[in-house]
């Protein structure tokens, strides 16, 4: 005999909008079932109405964070289509490099301010976002805006770089480099963090090549793969630093660990294509109502939250027959289930922050409300009980958890 | 690249071998991105995946679904990846069933996480996978009305 609690949905713009209904025998969780659908937007039945060439302005507003990645996927998949992603120069895909890897360290950054505040270390929460605003502002000058910056287009970049962009990125990269290591000093050594992340929501090594985890969420339970060096694609090599952060515990301190790695190694990244950019053109002309051969072709990549993938069908007009899009969070959500399952339920808000979740990107659908009452627990109410249970049991806690 | 073509060809032709083992002459097309598409007939689906999970496909990326009315068919494309296989290409098995009659064996009991594609596929094009547990709907509401999947085409 348990309890059902229904937690969220909250708020669509900020706390992600989603219901976890976790069943409960006292403090401890026995099941969790995971209930979505409230922020599906129908993008995969409007870009059938679009332009192949506009399809990745669109794309790019599946998600708010991670806007560039979509882009450039989508983007990926239609060079696909026409056949010509071998004409692309190599400092359009380069610059590309330099987009995606600085939208990582801005996605990680973010998440880290919104983990550590979830587990009420708001000191991290206010620190991390403080940076991430000097990521933004360089995303600012290559796109033009500090969201949604539309680097790429199909032939290409939008925009060129030039000296004053790669000295201020460079000087950032350092700027980052040093805080990162910091923090990753605070997430390995203090204790609170400690009591709240480590040995906290545990996903297994096997249990992850199950339930068929992604990015982060799988490297961190020890899974040594990461698209960027598995598909080698717009010239991702070892040659410019690419390394897959792995790390064997599977708790939510190693998922902090893994994006805290992966922060270090995009700023290697950056470093390394920008002191060596290749100069020549940075598009090729593509005609704005070209019209491909029927056909199909499917692109992934690695998003900051895991593996994306696009997948198209042309029949030959000038707008795509059916778009299908992957985004990670989906590929996680089952593992979020499992390691909700088993722990206290002061953890929530730290086991289900630990997969990054992005429901924004993993639904894509109008909201529809069917007036319908559930008792709801909101999610600032569940962080401020799981603050107050922790400092009322971290006594008999250290005990039981093995440190 | 003439060299990575033929190497990718005879991987294509070791993954042809390995389908003729479930009793399926697949014929298979690597395009230039490292992609393998193939075709088989749908009952054959599920011991062809299983078959291609134990040889090192052991990551499925997703399952597409294609709403094709003019052909009267539906066509379902199940994107796999090899883990750890040098050179191997991404493989997208697809299989046409009939579009007045949806249905399909599931493949949840390969793969787990195929529980939420398929049940993204069941709710957007109505396609019943056979013996999937809780087949329900997952993006649209739950009162929506039984028979709309928006990404049919007619």
């Amino acid at each position: 005999m348990g309890l059902y609690i229904p937690i969220g949905p909250y708020h669509p713009a900020l706390k992600e909008p989603i219901t976890i209904r976790i069943k409960v025998e006292g403090e401890k969780i026995v099941d969790a079932d995971i209930e979505l659908g409230y922020n599906h937007r129908g993008i995969e039945k409007l870009l059938e109405s679009k332009l192949w060439i506009s399809v990745p302005f669109i794309a790019e507003h599946v998600c708010g964070i991670c806007s560039g990645v979509h882009q450039l996927t989508s983007i990926m998949g239609i060079e696909r289509i026409f056949d010509i992603e071998d004409k692309i120069p190599e400092r359009a895909k380069m610059l590309r490099i330099v987009g995606l890897e600085l939208e990582r360290i801005h996605s990680h950054l973010l998440w880290l301010g919104v983990a550590a505040h979830e587990a009420g270390f708001d000191t991290i929460f206010m620190y991390s976002w403080r940076d991430r605003e000097k990521v933004l502002d360089l995303l600012e000058i290559q796109g033009g805006r500090r969201v949604v910056y539309s680097i790429g287009k199909v032939g290409g970049v939008r925009r060129d770089v030039d000296d004053k962009f790669i000295r201020k990125a460079k000087e950032t990269m350092g700027y980052i480099r040093k805080q990162t290591k910091e923090y990753m000093r605070i997430f390995e050594e203090d204790p609170i963090v400690q009591a709240r992340f480590r040995n906290v929501s545990i996903l297994p090594y096997n249990v992850a090549i199950d339930l068929g985890a992604v990015g982060p969420t799988a490297r961190a339970s020890g899974v040594d793969y990461d698209i960027r060096a598995e598909d080698k694609y717009f010239g991702y090599s070892e040659e410019i630093g690419m390394r897959v952060a792995v790390r064997k515990e599977g708790d939510a301190l190693a998922k902090v660990l893994v994006r805290l790695d992966e922060i270090l190694v995009s700023a290697d990244i950056i470093e390394n294509v920008l002191e060596n950019l290749p100069s020549g053109p940075i598009e090729i002309k593509v005609p704005p109502l070209k019209t491909p051969s029927p056909g199909e072709a499917f692109a992934r990549s690695e998003a900051p939250r895991g593996e994306l993938a696009y997948y198209y069908r042309s029949d030959g007009k000038r707008t795509p027959y059916r778009v299908k899009i992957r985004t990670p969070t989906l590929a996680n959500i089952l593992s979020a289930g499992y390691m909700v399952k088993g722990g206290y339920i002061a953890d929530v808000p730290v086991a289900f922050a630990s997969i990054d979740p992005c429901i924004a990107c993993m639904e894509r659908y109008v909201i529809i409300n069917d007036g319908k009452k559930v008792r709801k627990i909101r999610w600032s109410r569940l962080i401020h009980y799981a603050n107050k249970w922790f400092k009322e049991n971290l006594h008999w806690l250290k005990e039981e958890r093995v440190y | 690249m003439s060299g990575e073509q033929t190497q990718s060809q005879s991987q294509a032709s070791s993954i042809a071998e390995w389908l003729k083992e479930v009793g399926v002459e697949a014929e298979i097309r690597v395009d230039k991105y490292n992609v393998a598409w193939t075709e088989i007939p749908p009952e054959k689906v599920k011991e062809a995946i299983k078959l291609l999970k134990e040889k090192g496909y052991r990551h499925l990326i997703t399952i597409s679904g294609v709403d094709l009315p003019d052909e009267g068919v539906m066509e379902l494309i199940y994107h796999l990846a090899p883990v750890k296989m040098d050179g191997y290409p991404r493989l997208s098995l697809k299989t046409k069933i009939p579009r007045d009659k949806p249905e399909i064996d599931t493949i949840t009991d390969i793969f787990t996480i195929a529980i939420v594609y398929e049940r993204e596929v069941y709710d957007l094009l109505g396609v019943k996978f056979i013996g999937h547990k809780g087949l329900s709907r997952i993006l649209l509401p739950k009162d929506t009305p039984e028979g709309y999947h928006p990404l049919r085409k007619k």
